[in-house]
Formats: C-alpha cells, sequence, structure tokens
C-alpha cells in the first residue's frame, strides 16, 4: 500500500509540472532579410542631377537658352529620361502615407531619414500602399530593365510630373503596373522615424520638393477658421483637392495646404490654433504653385491659441469720393527706373535689396502713363519687405476720407502687396516695423490668378473711422525665390475728404 | 498539395479512475473519471510538395512551431456517474451522465510556419502585432459539454420463449454540442487572418462537427 502512495504522489507531482496552459505557446520566428540587389545604389541627388543634365543637354540640342528659367522649365514639363540602360538602383524613404486617402498610387521617398536633401515620387498603380510601404521603411527602386515571370518589362523613365521628379513607365511617366511594382521595388529590414526637416515658407525650392517639412509658428488664415468654419476638403466647391492657406505668423508669407477630396478627413474642420505642421512639400496638379500635402490631420498640430491675425480696420463702407483731396499721386513727375521719391513718400526697404520704381511700358503689361512697381525677380534676396508709405494725413480734421488706387501685377505666385495703415508711426524709418500697421481689407488688390495686363480697381475704401495723424502703406512681400519673385504695379492713388 | 512533416514528437500523459459499488442487491452506482493531456512537445520540421512548384517547399526555418499545442483527438477529460437498477420482475433501467471537456481543433500547421507573418517579399507584415499573432493563433478549446443517456428494458418468458424489448435514449436533454473540428489552411497569414477575424462570419473560419441531438433506438426480441 506505502508503495501505491508514493506512485500516486510521483504521478500527481509529473502531472501537475508537465500540464500546459493554452497560452504557453509561442507564435513563428519573426525573421528579416535583406534584399540582395543586382546593381549599384545612387542617390536620389544623383538621380536628379542625372535628369537635369539630360534636360540641359536636350535644350542645346534643341537650342534653347539654357539660362532662361521659364524655358527649362518648359522643356522640363514634357522631357522624360530613358534609365532602362541604367542597371542602378536609387534608395530611399517612404514619407507618404495614403492611409488616410491623401495621397493615390503614388509613393514619395527621400534620401535620408533625417536632414534630407533630395526626394522622388515613384508611380505605383497600386491602392493602397501603405500596407506594404510605410512611412520611414527604406525601399530600393530598380531603374534600369526588369523581369517580370521571366519576361522583360522595360525600366523606369525619370521626368518631371505635375512639377515634381517622378519616376513612372515609358515617357508618358505612367504608373507601374501593380504586379510589376515587385519588380522594381525592393524593401529593405530598415524602418527609421522620419524627423521632418524644419523650414520657412521662404526657403521653399524645388530642392525641397518631395521632402518631409515642418514649419513652425504658421495659422490658417483668419477669412478661413475665425470668420467661417472650413473643412480641409469637404467643401461645396472644392474639386479634386481643397486649397487652403497657412500663414507664417513672423514674416506674413503664405502657402497652401492641398487636400483631396478623397482623403478620409477632408470633412474635418481645419483647426483655428497656431503651431506647426509636418508634410510633404510638393505641387498642385497644374505643377505652378507649391502645397504641403499632410499625411493625415495629427500632422497638423495648432494647439497655440495666440493666433497672429492683423488687425483690419473696417469702417462700413463708402459709395463716393468727397471733393477734398488729401493726397494725389499718378507718378507721372518720376524718373523711370528710379526709387519713388518726393511728395512726402518714404520708400523704404526693411529686408531685401529692392525698391519701389517708377516705369513705364507700352503693349499687353503697358502702364497708366508712368507707373510704381516693385518685383524681386533675380534680386537675390532671401526676404524682400519693401514700403512704399504716404506722407502723413489728417483724419482728425478731416471727415468722409475715402482712398482709391489700381494695382496690376505679373507672376505673382507667393509674393503679395498688402494695403496697411498706421496712426502710431512717428514717420522715423527705423521704426516702421515696431509701429502698429493694421490692414485695410476692404481694398481689391490684384490676384495671381488676374490677367497680368489688368489694372485693378481697388474700389472705393472708406476710412472716415480712423482718426488722428495717419499713414497708408504698400508692403511688398517676396524673395529672390522663383516661386516668390512677383511684380506689383501700382497707380492713381488718391485719398479725398468731404 | 501535400504536407509532411516530421521528427514529430508528442507527450502524452493522463490517469483514468473507475469505481462500483453494489448499493442495494438490485441498484449499482457507478462513477468513471479520466484526466489526461495530449501535446506536441516539439516543433517538427515541415515541407510542401505540390505539381505546382518545383522541389519541396519550406518556410524560414522548415519549422513548423506547434510546441504545448493539444493534439486533436477528442476531450482530454471525461466523466461519468452511472446508476443500473435490475428489477427482480425482469426489467432493468440505467442513466448514465457524462461530462466531456477540453477538447481542442486540429491545428493548421501552415498558420504556424514562417509564412504566417512574411510579405509577399518575405519581409514580415508592417502591421505585425505579436500579442495580436498571438491572439489569432491560440488554439481554439472546444466548449464543455454534458450528455445524459437512458437505457432500460423487459422481458417476459412465455413456455419456452423469452419475450422482450429494450431502448435507449441518448442526449436525452437535446444537448448542441461539437465533437471536433479543424482551422482552415486557407488564409493563414497574419494579415488576412486578421481580416478574418474581424468579420462577423469568416468567410474561411474553423470547420467544426456536431454531435447529434436525442437520439433512440428501440429493440424487440423473441428468444427460443
Amino acid at each position: 500500500m506505502k508503495l501505491i502512495k508514493k506512485l500516486l504522489i510521483a504521478a500527481t507531482i509529473v502531472l501537475i509540472i508537465s500540464c500546459v496552459n493554452d497560452d504557453e505557446f509561442s507564435t513563428p520566428l519573426l525573421e528579416t532579410t535583406d534584399p540582395v540587389l543586382d546593381g549599384e545604389i545612387i542617390t536620389i541627388a544623383q538621380l536628379a542631377n542625372l535628369y537635369e543634365q539630360a534636360v540641359l543637354s536636350e535644350a542645346d540640342n534643341l537650342g534653347i537658352n539654357a539660362t532662361s528659367e521659364a524655358d527649362i522649365t518648359a522643356l522640363r514639363s514634357t522631357f522624360r529620361l530613358d534609365l532602362s540602360e541604367t542597371n542602378r538602383y536609387v534608395e530611399g524613404f517612404v514619407i507618404s502615407s495614403d492611409a488616410s486617402g491623401n495621397w493615390f498610387e503614388e509613393l514619395i521617398i527621400q534620401d535620408k531619414a533625417s536632414n534630407p536633401t533630395a526626394g522622388v515620387r515613384v508611380l505605383i498603380d497600386e491602392s493602397p500602399l501603405f500596407t506594404y510601404y510605410e512611412v520611414g521603411r527604406k525601399v530600393f527602386v530598380k531603374l534600369g530593365n526588369a523581369v517580370l515571370d521571366d519576361q522583360a518589362i522595360g525600366g523606369l523613365w525619370v521626368g518631371d510630373s505635375n512639377g515634381v521628379l517622378s519616376l513612372g513607365m515609358t515617357d508618358n511617366l505612367d504608373k507601374i503596373p501593380a504586379p510589376a511594382q515587385f519588380s522594381f521595388m525592393q524593401r529593405s529590414s530598415i524602418i527609421e522615424e522620419i524627423i521632418p526637416l524644419e523650414v520657412t515658407i521662404e526657403d521653399f525650392s524645388n530642392e525641397l520638393e518631395n521632402i518631409f517639412v515642418k514649419l513652425t509658428d504658421v495659422q490658417f488664415i483668419k477669412q478661413d477658421v475665425i470668420d467661417a468654419s472650413v473643412t480641409y476638403a469637404g467643401e461645396p466647391l472644392d474639386e479634386f483637392d481643397g486649397e487652403r492657406e497657412l500663414v507664417h505668423c513672423a514674416t506674413g508669407q503664405s502657402t497652401i495646404v492641398s487636400t483631396s477630396t478623397f482623403a478620409n478627413f477632408k470633412s474635418i474642420l481645419l483647426p483655428d490654433g497656431v503651431g506647426n505642421i509636418s508634410g510633404v512639400l510638393t505641387r498642385n496638379f497644374f505643377g505652378d504653385t507649391y502645397n504641403l500635402a499632410i499625411n493625415n490631420p495629427e500632422a497638423v498640430i495648432f494647439d497655440g491659441t495666440d493666433r497672429c491675425d492683423p488687425i483690419e480696420i473696417d469702417c462700413g463702407g463708402a459709395s463716393e469720393m468727397g471733393e477734398i483731396i488729401l493726397f494725389e499721386e499718378f507718378f507721372e513727375m518720376q524718373t523711370n527706373n528710379n526709387p519713388i521719391m518726393g511728395s512726402g513718400w518714404t520708400n523704404y526697404q526693411e529686408e531685401g535689396t529692392q525698391a519701389w520704381e517708377a516705369y513705364t511700358s507700352t503693349g499687353q503689361n503697358a502702364s497708366l502713363g508712368r507707373s510704381a512697381r516693385i518685383a524681386s525677380a533675380f534680386s537675390g534676396d532671401a526676404r524682400t519687405v519693401s514700403w512704399l508709405i504716404t506722407p502723413p494725413l489728417d483724419f482728425t480734421s478731416n471727415t468722409g476720407e475715402t482712398l482709391r488706387f489700381r494695382t496690376s501685377n505679373s507672376f505673382a505666385d507667393g509674393s503679395r502687396l498688402t494695403l496697411l495703415f498706421s496712426n502710431d508711426w512717428d514717420g522715423d524709418v527705423t521704426t516702421i516695423a515696431a509701429s502698429t500697421w493694421d490692414v485695410l481689407a476692404a481694398a481689391d488688390i490684384v490676384a495671381d490668378n488676374d490677367f497680368f495686363g489688368n489694372w485693378i480697381d481697388s474700389g472705393i475704401v472708406d476710412l472716415s473711422c480712423v482718426t488722428g495723424t495717419g499713414y497708408v502703406a504698400f508692403r511688398y512681400n517676396g524673395s529672390g525665390n522663383a516661386s516668390f519673385d512677383g511684380t506689383y504695379e501700382l497707380d492713381e492713388i488718391q485719398i479725398k475728404a468731404n | 498539395m501535400q504536407e509532411v512533416l516530421t521528427n514529430v514528437a508528442r507527450q502524452n500523459i493522463g490517469a483514468e479512475v473507475g469505481i462500483e459499488a453494489q448499493v442495494l442487491p438490485t441498484l449499482k452506482l457507478k462513477a468513471a473519471a479520466s484526466v489526461g493531456q495530449y501535446t506536441y512537445a516539439n516543433n517538427p520540421d515541415i515541407y510542401y510538395t505540390s505539381d505546382d512548384f518545383e522541389g519541396p517547399q519550406t518556410f524560414g526555418n522548415g519549422k513548423v512551431v506547434i510546441k504545448n499545442l493539444h493534439v486533436a483527438g477528442g476531450p482530454e477529460r471525461a466523466y461519468q456517474l452511472g446508476l443500473e437498477y435490475r428489477d427482480p420482475d425482469f426489467w432493468n433501467f440505467g442513466i448514465t451522465v457524462n461530462h466531456f471537456s477540453n477538447a481542442y481543433l486540429d491545428i493548421s500547421n501552415l498558420a504556424r510556419t514562417a509564412n504566417f507573418n512574411q510579405d509577399i517579399d518575405g519581409q514580415p507584415f508592417n502591421n505585425f502585432d505579436e500579442d495580436v499573432a498571438k491572439g489569432l493563433l491560440r488554439q481554439t478549446q472546444i466548449d464543455s459539454y454534458n450528455l445524459v443517456n437512458i437505457i432500460g428494458g423487459k422481458s417476459w418468458r412465455i413456455g419456452s420463449y423469452f419475450v422482450g424489448f429494450f431502448a435507449t435514449v441518448n442526449n436525452v436533454l437535446n444537448e448542441n454540442y461539437i465533437t471536433g473540428g479543424f482551422e482552415d489552411s486557407r488564409r493563414v497569414n497574419y494579415r488576412s487572418k486578421l481580416e478574418e477575424s474581424q468579420r462577423a462570419t469568416p468567410i474561411f473560419g474553423d470547420r467544426l462537427f456536431f454531435g447529434r441531438g436525442t437520439t433512440y433506438y428501440a429493440n424487440a426480441y423473441v428468444r427460443f
């Protein structure tokens, strides 16, 4: 009996220690393997240079003037380089994500996870892509001839599509067919966190395209978030994309946040605070303007409440101008190509080298007799801020003051002309920046999409509600950067009272 | 396609016990229990062959990760309580109550190879989550069930003949129960299994076998 007891106890112990819980199992080993590449790896910058060189050589062949930026840009939009004979791969990190639907059948890759210097768009006829190419994944793109199921399917072409450097198939830059993507795309096991490159709107350049950038101290414009509640891309008039203007507080410079009407966050209201936004710098569909495209609304962190909207002066309205002329300038007495001077004008360059100058012109882009203009093209300025300020005007003893002028522009792009008013400036140029300048929003100022030959009437701007001694100013913001170097023309300024 | 497993180690342990007690000359009580555990003790080698591809196909290190999973072979635990009554007037009646538990579905081996977490290029799926994966690969334990069975009969002697009948009723309570089943091997990688698990009704879910409801059997006889 004792033996049986011992055996029973031993058996019980064996049973207990060998009992397995239902959770005591493992999942298959997670293995990572890196692809074996059959060619040399080049950087995205090298790819971009290869293309630029081919563009210039093509320009030479066609007799196009290589120093004319407009001509080269036009050539770029149609010229594609065949890479099928290059037995090379280009490597990069994925920075776009179609998880929220703001990208479609395209993958943006940049050369490094942090401090990137170049980026390229890869067109792939597949949706979604984020389940395979997630943000931060290092990928290799085969440029040369590839095979699919033992069939030769040709190589990739590089070119300018929608204004940005893109890789696709055939000289039409078609999307890589979905089954062929694995013949061209190889994933590395490396996944890195993408550190956005901090830039300002004025830094925007072709070199920053297809790069994950971060803008700080920015807000959506007052008209979209304070005066109204506008969504990213869910407004009745949004077609394909919702384009929303974003302003940099420190400089007043603005750019466009573009959101697809297929994005799942299109109907989310734009945040009304101020803060930072991270996204891919790209161009609009037509390739003519910089756009910032975000992967999801979490990329917009506008948690600051201290908005930087300029104060706007709105005196109601005025239907006609009075008889008393307080100030009038038609620029006829100025000297061509010399800065505007005399008549009490203050012509001041807060930043940059460009001043308001007098000019005459005929033809399609004619001046009104002699007019004033400013442009920052070819200035080399990092920033151009130029003021043209009237002499002091007495708004206390006069009543029913009104203002009227005309403006025109050429290739305005991202440069802007703003009409301002101050009654606390002391007339000294050194204190201009520190004085309070409120926006006279009622004036109609020429917009980028207006025909360059037209002179836009400002309408009658009511100034009857301002008091004291005040100044009216025309401020130009731009830079030497081709996308911000527009020209503004100004004439027929009249300030009258009853 | 053929699946070949080699080098399989299993561990079977368990105990069985039964007692019978003749409480009255006409009444017998009986009880039995069987408790066991039948598991795989290692991660065997696995490969696949088919006319559709060249040579044996393996995934990752060629192992199938099934250590500590249960071999599907019916309930691992069974308990029975019964009584038998034999009346001197030549009739009898018996009832048994049975409880079955710890049965497991037969596992899909393919789901437990490296194929499970590999995307098309052999890299792990980019949304792979170990905890979720563990949830997807947990072996399903079949719900326990109780069966009540009744047997009874009577016989008469007419001259030199014996006339009698007996009847059995199985699963008297008409319990709806699952006897076994197997995991589908069609959509077995992490991503498709996750997708299946999120459907209200999986398209390629587990295949289950159900037990019968109440069944009746009656038998009459004449013996001479």
